[in-house]
């Protein structure tokens, strides 16, 4: 399966990702183009594993054991206050109510 | 050409929980922003979810009164979107397979009886919350992040904006009752999506719908659901066709406008949860909760109503909460006087509760105590009007109603030979009225009644009263004697 320009538009916008990095024109189509065939060759990579008899084989969802203990419905001491400074600490922008704070979104 | 409305509703409902669906953060509404976050729901990279289990054993329950069927190996997925109240850039989300799978809900509209098929429920995380103030900014708050939610989805099976609400108060009460969510719309706690789409009457394959996204009043569904069957009649009607697309709902115009259409929707790319096992339900567990699962509200309001003679408002109060209905027909097992009880706990009880701020089970005021006090009123040892004026005393006393009103001089005097004699002084003080009485004015025993009400100061028995008057004025009495 081959990767065009179009998926790679396509595929970046769903992430928010420029992939043309702020240019236009040829250097915007130069670096689709780029993109394209990274993509298609990971998609390539991928397609070794069609190469191989898997019927059969339950399709493995993750490498963890089956199953783990669900947790106790109860509230940690603190209740999720703690880290509270720690993580707004974190984000670039805050205000003084504890709000984390980001560019404009509707 | 007449056309059918076709609706199918996905409720997204908070689940009562403690503690939220994948960390140990408390599960509750408001409170200062970013109060109740830790690095598992801010989505800090490396930090792995844990599955509450109550929040797997509500969606079950929530399941089992829908009739759903278990699926008893259920997993998560991730799924993509990008905004700035979902701090790990992806929902964690039930896909394939969802924890309930398909059922049916039974339900009442307009006087009878209607019923939508489940398609599925399942188990997602709820986002934190966007306040968008000022022009450049938006400020998060990720207190709601992580909090527990099933998502309901119904089949298109819905055929009018008024039926789907009555389904949502149905699902609603339903929930509330059985303890899985707090069902408080103001807070967001039951929101809907709603599909809509007409088809000429008699058709059976689907228009093209849209979707009303996130509706969390009864009110907003009805108006958005009639606002779009509107919008759609008129393009079918005039040849148009209608896009397939996500609209908002604004209260304040009460119109729909298209947000996106579907084609650019994003795409969500779910693949499942690398953090997570799958949740296993034992059959047994299941089992389980099949069996504590208590009478539907409806029927059971239904049996107070048929079997028990209550009018439809007293048995809908008396069956809002099951410890409520139990603590009735507990009452009702000592003192089988159904309406005398309802009229307790309706006239007195609740509203005592409700101004002291209390629920009924925090007042030490148990079902012995309510039948007794049923019984005090019922053999005429107390009257109902000082059953209320004894009733927050009763309360804070621990004592008896009969107890309480010797003590305070207002038992009901029902002894026939004293009130005899009250009955007979009335007469005789009032022989003009006696006379008109007996001459026809029958209206003139409520008199009567009365001055014999004031010289007991209130504590006579007026039934007794009446027909020792009646007695007395007609004769069969000597009043001189």
């Amino acid at each position: 399966m081959s990767i065009n320009k179009e998926t790679v538009l396509h595929t970046a916008g769903l992430a928010r990702l420029d992939p043309a990095a702020g240019a236009a024109g040829p250097e915007a189509e130069a670096a689709l183009g780029l993109f394209a065939g990274h993509m298609g060759n990971i998609i390539k990579y991928m397609d070794i594993l069609n190469q191989v008899d898997s019927s059969g084989v339950e399709p493995l969802f993750s490498p963890l054991s089956l199953s783990a203990p669900p947790a106790l419905d109860l509230v940690s001491e603190d209740g999720g206050g703690r880290a509270r400074e720690l993580l707004l600490a974190n984000a670039p922008q805050r205000d003084e109510r504890g709000f984390f704070v980001v560019p404009k979104v509707l | 050409m007449s056309w059918e409305t076709v609706i199918g509703l996905e409720l997204h409902v908070q689940l009562q929980t403690r503690s939220k669906l994948f960390c140990r953060c408390a599960n509750a509404f408001g409170g200062e922003p970013n109060s109740r976050v830790c690095p598992v729901c801010a989505g800090m990279p490396g930090a792995l979810p844990v599955i509450n289990k109550e929040a797997v054993r509500l969606a079950v329950r929530a399941g089992l009164a829908m009739g759903c069927s278990l699926n008893l190996l259920s997993r998560f997925s991730r799924k993509s979107y990008f905004y700035p109240d979902l701090p790990n850039g992806f929902q964690t989300s039930q896909w394939e397979p969802p924890i309930c799978g398909p059922g049916r809900l039974e339900f009442e509209t307009g006087g009878r009886k209607a019923a939508a098929r489940i398609n599925r429920i399942h188990l997602e995380n709820d986002a934190g919350k966007c306040l968008h103030e000022g022009a450049l900014f938006s400020l998060v708050d990720l207190n709601r992040a992580g909090t527990p939610l099933v998502e309901i989805v119904t089949e298109p099976d819905l055929r009018a904006p008024e039926e789907a609400v009555d389904f949502m108060r149905h699902l609603r009460r339903l929930l509330v009752y059985l303890g899985v969510t707090d069902g408080n719309m103001e807070e967001g706690s039951l929101r809907c999506d709603v599909n809509i789409s007409l088809r000429p009457a008699g058709s059976s394959s689907y228009g093209t719908r849209a979707e009303l996204k996130n509706l969390n009043s009864f009110n907003s569904v009805l108006e958005a659901a009639r606002h779009e069957q509107a919008r759609q009649m008129e393009i079918l009607e005039s040849g148009g066709a209608v896009r397939q697309e996500t609209r908002h709902y604004d209260p304040e115009s009460g119109l729909t406008r298209g947000l996106r259409s579907k084609e650019e929707a994003p795409d969500y790319r779910y693949f499942p949860c690398p953090d997570l096992p799958p949740v296993l339900l034992e059959a047994e567990e299941a089992e389980e909760l099949r069996a504590a699962l208590p009478e539907a509200p409806d029927k059971r309001q239904a049996r107070f109503e048929t079997e028990l003679g209550l009018n439809s408002d007293e048995a809908a109060v008396l069956t809002s909460s099951p410890a409520l209905a139990d603590y009735f027909e507990a009452a009702l097992r000592l003192h089988p006087k159904a309406r005398r009880l309802a009229a307790l706990i309706l006239g007195e009880l609740l509203p005592e509760c409700e101004r002291r701020g209390l629920r009924r089970h925090e007042i030490a005021f148990g079902p012995e105590r309510l039948a007794d006090a049923a019984r005090a009123i019922d053999e005429g040892k107390v009257s109902l009007r000082a059953a209320h004026e004894l009733f927050p005393a009763l309360l804070e006393s621990g004592k008896g109603l009969e107890e309480l009103a010797a003590a305070r001089g207002l038992l009901q005097l029902s002894d026939s030979g004293a009130l005899e004699e009250a009955a007979r002084a009335a007469v005789r003080e009032h022989p003009e009225e006696a006379a008109a009485y007996r001459a026809g004015k029958s209206k003139l025993l409520a008199f009567f009644v009365g001055q014999v009400m004031k010289s007991t100061k209130g504590a006579a028995n007026p039934g007794l009263v009446s027909d020792l008057l009646k007695a007395c004025l007609e004769g069969k009495e000597n009043v001189d004697k």
